[in-house]
């Protein structure tokens, strides 16, 4: 590993933007008129796009140096064994990472430029955003646990600011709670997994949090310790990346701005649990339980989201399940041993999920903050840019060749049939065509049909050039990235072969073999890889499809009561409810209530409070006795003195202690 | 300065004498002008400690300050003073709240003004003396110094259900104090009846080897003055009764050193001198300080009143630090040393806040408030820094402390660590819905739309606080390094050695298992054990 200040150099430039663009906007608070919107737009804007430049710089050289760069900043802290350096490192794994941060960070920062326009808040806005890129860009570089917990609660910080953005409305406030409180459920999971991670590695003599010394010793842990601290890791992968059922916070934090759904609950944040177990891919090898509890995990969540995706109303929502459903997939792929698989997902993932989001942002951007597809239709007419970027990212999730989307998630199905996990590999089919059914009936009703709303439809634009210009690169980069990772039939992936010095090689075939025998099971992996490939893209293609059937051509299509299984979908299968009365009044209401009311002031305070009362019922009983007779006090004085004496001489041995 | 100890505890103690016997029953100008400058003054002469502190690798090492003059003779008393990385940063601490404590106290006491800041500087100089003392009777004597003038300022200048609160405050202390009392004639009698000579130097009594086995009661009598101060479950109902009731800088300065005290009691006399007891006792303390970090969060869950949320808030946090403190680990000691300074800033701040929000409004009332961010921005970002503090978000200094006292319990005490760190769930919980009630959502009180934002004086107030939080957040390690050796030396009392040094990374340990997992390319890691090969 080659040591450069350049690695320090990528988290800092947004972090000096964040705190200048916070002190401007501390210090402009009460003016009626905010800093010049432009100027402030172009510091935002500063800070991701050096990043990114940096990154860039990194990321090229990181072919020629695939274990890559680290740079010690300084020592954060360190006592005894435990030591925390402040230390970034870039390789191939974090690298991909810190591309995806820093260039579609930078394409929502200038998007947003436009979108946040006329808000109050624009200066704090940005301080925010850049705020959160800055503890992204540590979570993803960070070379210890400790670090990337920084980072990741940093993340959660942000994410709960920009929630709360809009903080006069309270439902909006408390969505960012519930988000910060829930993603803290998973942090204790991680927290504990760090600390049996290092007092276990400790009894083998390594002392550490580092990541590649983790690595270098993983063999010293049995595989039921491995266990065990892969499952309490991913207890927080589950709270930051939306799984069962820790991913109830993820459709409320739509509460927030579009573009911060687009950054931070679609491309980035949501995706760092998928990131830390494929940065501990050498733990979860050791665990294949815990992995395959990952990948069941997952692929629940995956058809869950989905089918309350296709019930929701709100186009927002319906990204939002959708982002936790493709989540799904990516832990069923790193579930599956397929890290790389898992990342190209990601990878991919982020370009098509923020153009769906930034999409969505400008339709409700044109229709004044509607966010109801009941109100939507026939915007087609109206905004046919944003339409047809739109449409761009509903073919790739739907996962319609040759689009990014398609590679991705067939790799991931295909590594769920590979281990013999055929139920997973069949719902997941089964997912995909969900996918491709709420996707397009997201993008029918929106578009097709007739305007349900003419006020709002007849005031419609397509929104300025600074929305449009990352919609388009986004959408170009939707078209093509699906090529680096083409299937092992269509020569290989690229992608895998990239990150395989980080996470280790996907053998798709074992080791062993060679000849007559390589070249028939090389055969038989390449029918199956097309056959179940067709599967896919048929599902797909019904799922279309049928939104099209059902939404399509309808000039008012039907929202109606859900109704039995559809009720069950729409009520986001009660886990709110459950939550809900179970742990959040179970708290307040019972425990709160009865250690305050009960055992504070009756069981502990109770009998203290008894003693001055006793207190002054006593000096009432004794005052009788003061007389003012000299006398009889100093005969109670000489007896006092005669029983302390004959105490104190008989009993120096009892008192003896 | 070989005095320098007897300045910083002397000058607040005679000065506060002076303006409470001297200052003019009307004039309130002379008392808090000097108290104001005495505190400010000793503030900076404290800083005077860190004088003489060397750069070590791996950090700095602070100098020691010592003063000994002999007392009673007969009794081996001495006029003993000693810092070292344990106390030394306390006393700083110290010296800077109260100067923060008597500004913030400005707009709050305009009558008996010269009791309230004779008293103020009578506090700060007890606190300080107890950080200070070497002999266990000094110790004793500034602890009951320090306690009188918190008497008189929670019972004189108290909210209206002072009355109730003091009377509580008193029975707790006093009850704690005779305990002690008897705790000290016994140890300094054990040391006269062991080795001949009366003393109650306290690093002549480490290591005695009592007479009747592990010396359990004793022990139990330092517990309970300590535990009191520490508020450790179930003794902690004092505390939000007086927090509530004090006028808030008093609070501010009983929540943010006061209480640290009793840990620091914990730590410099009670365990190291009765290590054996200690040591038995350890799993049950352990399970209270447990049972108080969670059943605190609950309890302030539940709360109406600001004032009682940050003070059960402290409680549940101050039962972290007493986790770390009932864990025989490096990590854990010192971690609880450097949370009190992070828990003291930390919590101070949110009480200062407190402080400002009851003179705002007129009401600490939950229900009183709503919409706040909206007409006071500035002061909603000073708090939304201090409650982000508060739950413990890395970056700032809270969660250096925690972090290090949960990793280092975790050894010792695995299922009560497991179940301290849902603080972090439900600490987070109270905080932010309290932070939500109080600041977001829509104006619902005309009191509200009207209110003032911060103002210079204030924001110059909770300036030092700020730049504690984020500074020692992020660069913790000179601090903690000055910490180390101090509390490793404590840790000597119960025969914990030194921690094996950290692997450098990346190093590979031990011959491969069989069978073990490729990871793609094997890195440049070195085959032989403990190589230090490296980027270092």
């Amino acid at each position: 590993m080659q040591s450069t200040a350049l690695v320090s150099l990528i988290p800092l430039f947004p972090l000096v933007g964040a705190i200048v663009l916070g002190l401007v906007a501390l210090f402009s608070s009460h003016r009626e008129v905010g800093p010049d919107k432009g100027l402030v737009g172009f510091l935002a804007c500063l800070g991701p796009i050096m990043s990114c430049i940096v990154a860039t710089m990194l990321f090229a050289d990181l072919r020629t140096n695939p274990q890559g760069f680290v740079h010690v900043a300084f020592t954060w802290f360190s006592v005894g064994s435990l030591h925390v350096p402040a230390e970034f490192w870039v390789d191939r794994l974090s690298g991909v990472m810190i591309m995806i941060v820093t260039f579609v960070g930078s394409l929502i920062h200038i998007y947003s430029v436009g979108y946040m326009q006329h808000e109050r808040g624009f200066t704090r806005f940005f301080a925010y955003l850049n705020l959160f890129t800055f503890s992204m860009l540590v979570l993803v570089l960070a070379k210890n646990l400790p670090l990337m917990f920084l980072g990741w609660e940093g993340v959660g910080a942000c994410s709960y600011l920009l929630i709360g953005y809009y903080f006069t409305e309270t439902e909006k406030a408390q969505a960012a709670n519930k988000a910060f409180i829930v993603n803290r459920i998973g942090d204790l999971g991680f927290l504990i997994g760090m600390f049996v991670l290092f007092w276990y590695l400790g009894t083998k003599g390594v002392w550490t949090v580092d990541f590649a010394t983790i690595r270098e010793n993983a063999h010293l842990i049995t595989p039921a310790m491995a266990g065990v601290i892969g499952i309490l890791l991913f207890v927080g992968a589950c709270g930051k990346s939306a799984q069962i059922p820790l991913h109830v916070w993820l459709a409320d934090a739509m509460a927030g701005p579009t573009p911060v759904s687009a950054l931070i609950h679609a491309a980035t944040m949501v995706t760092a649990g998928v990131y830390m177990v494929a940065r501990m891919a050498a733990l979860y090898n050791l665990a294949p339980s815990t992995s395959h509890v990952i990948a069941i995990v997952g692929m629940t969540t995956a058809i869950m989201a989905a089918t309350i995706a296709i019930t929701q109303h709100n186009i927002k929502k319906v990204l939002a399940y959708s982002t936790v459903s493709q989540l799904g997939y990516m832990f069923a792929a790193v579930g599956a041993g397929a890290y790389s698989a898992g990342v190209f997902h990601l990878f991919t993932h982020a370009f098509f999920k923020a153009l769906l989001f930034l999409g969505a942002g400008a339709v409700i951007h044109a229709m004044h903050h509607e966010e109801e597809m009941d109100n939507y239709g026939g915007l087609w007419k109206k905004l046919p840019f944003t339409a047809t970027t739109m449409l761009i990212g509903c073919v790739a999730i739907a996962g319609i060749p040759p689009l990014a989307g398609f590679f991705s998630k067939d790799a991931i199905l295909f590594a769920q049939w590979q281990q013999g996990w055929y139920w997973l590999w069949g719902v997941g089919l089964f997912t995909s065509f969900l996918t491709a059914f709420y996707m397009f009936r997201m993008w029918f009703l929106t578009f097709l049909g007739t305007p349900r709303d003419h006020h709002a439809y007849d005031g419609a634009h397509e929104g300025p050039a600074v929305m449009n210009v990352p919609l388009a690169i986004l959408a170009a980069g939707t078209l093509v990235v699906g090529f680096l990772g083409l299937p092992e039939a269509m020569g290989g992936s690229k992608f895998a072969a990239w990150l395989a010095p980080a996470v280790g090689a996907h053998a798709h075939l074992p080791a062993d073999l060679s000849g007559k025998a390589l070249e028939a099971a090389t055969y038989g992996l390449h029918q199956t890889e097309y056959l179940l490939a067709a599967f896919a893209i048929l599902g797909a293609v019904a799922g279309i499809t049928l939104a099209f059937l059902r939404y399509g051509g309808q000039a008012t299509p039907v929202f109606g009561r859900a109704r039995g299984l559809f009720a069950l979908f729409q009520n986001r299968y009660f886990f709110d409810h459950i939550n809900d009365a179970v742990f959040v009044r179970g708290s307040i209401d019972f425990l709160g209530w009865g250690f305050r009311h009960v055992v504070d002031r009756w069981i502990i305070d109770g009998p203290i409070r008894g003693l001055p009362t006793l207190y002054y019922k006593f000096s009432d009983t004794v005052r009788v006795m003061q007389s003012g007779a000299v006398r009889t006090y100093a005969y109670a004085m000489l007896l006092g003195t005669l029983a302390i004496l004959f105490v104190v001489m008989s009993g120096w041995s009892l008192l003896r202690f | 300065m070989s005095f320098l100890l007897s300045l910083l505890i002397f000058l607040p103690l005679l000065a506060g004498l002076a303006i409470l016997f001297f200052g003019d029953e009307d004039e309130q100008g002379f008392a808090r002008w000097g108290s104001l400058v005495v505190a400010i003054a000793n503030g900076l002469l404290s800083i005077g400690l860190l004088a003489g502190a060397e750069r070590v690798a791996g950090g700095i090492q602070l100098a020691s300050f010592e003063e000994k003059r002999p007392w009673i003779d007969a009794l081996g008393i001495q006029y003993f003073l000693r810092t070292d990385g344990m106390s030394t940063f306390l006393i700083i601490l110290a010296t800077a709240c109260t100067a923060i404590a008597i500004a913030a106290s400005w707009r709050i006491v305009s009558e008996k003004a010269r009791i309230y800041y004779g008293c103020m500087l009578l506090l700060s100089g007890g606190m300080i003396g107890v950080l200070a003392a070497a002999d266990l009777f000094c110790f004793y004597v500034f602890w009951e110094v320090m306690l009188i003038p918190a008497f008189f300022l929670i019972g004189v200048f108290g909210g209206e259900q002072r009355r109730p609160a003091v009377i509580k405050f008193v029975i707790y202390t006093m009850v704690g104090s005779l305990l002690m009392l008897i705790g000290i004639t016994y140890v300094g009698w054990q040391h006269f009846v062991l080795r001949g000579s009366w003393t109650f130097a306290i690093d002549a009594l480490y290591g005695l080897p009592f007479r009747d086995g592990i010396a359990m009661w004793p022990f139990l009598t330092f517990l309970a003055a300590f535990g009191i101060k520490a508020a450790l479950f179930p003794l902690h109902t004092w505390l939000p009764a007086a927090y509530s009731q004090a006028p808030m800088p008093v609070t501010f300065l009983l929540s943010a050193v006061m209480a640290k005290l009793g840990i620091y009691g914990l730590l410099r006399v009670a365990l190291p001198i009765f290590p054996e007891a200690a040591q038995v006792a350890m799993p049950v303390l352990a399970a209270l300080a447990t049972a108080g970090v969670v059943y605190a969060a609950f309890v302030a869950l539940a709360q109406e009143d600001a004032r009682l949320v940050v003070a059960y808030a402290s409680i549940s946090h101050l039962g972290v630090i007493l986790l770390g403190v009932f864990s025989l680990t490096h990590q854990a000691v010192a971690g609880s040393v450097f949370h009190m300074v992070g828990h003291a800033v930390t919590t101070g701040a949110l009480f200062l806040l407190v402080g400002f929000m009851a003179e705002r409004r007129g009401s600490t009332l939950i229900a009183d408030w709503g919409g706040a961010a909206k007409t006071v921005p500035v002061f909603a970002t000073f708090f939304m820094l201090f409650m982000l503090a508060a739950v413990g978000l890395p970056g700032l200094t809270a969660f250096i402390g925690e972090f290090m006292i949960f990793l280092g319990a975790f050894k010792q005490h695995a299922t009560a660590t497991a179940i301290a760190a849902t603080s972090i769930i439900f600490g987070a919980a109270y905080m932010l819905w309290w932070y939500q009630r109080t600041m977001f959502g829509p104006v619902q009180h005309d009191g509200v739309a009207r209110m003032a934002d911060l103002n210079m004086r204030e924001g110059a107030l909770l300036m030092p606080l700020v730049l504690a939080i984020i500074g020692l957040g992020v660069f913790p390690q000179p601090m903690l390094s000055a910490i180390a050796p101090s509390t490793a030396a404590y840790l000597k009392h119960f025969g914990v050695a030194a921690d094996p040094a950290p692997t450098v990374s990346p190093t590979k340990v031990g011959p491969p298992a069989h069978g073990a997992v490729t990871h793609g390319e094997a890195g440049d890691a070195a085959p032989a054990e403990h190589s230090t090969q490296g980027i270092h």
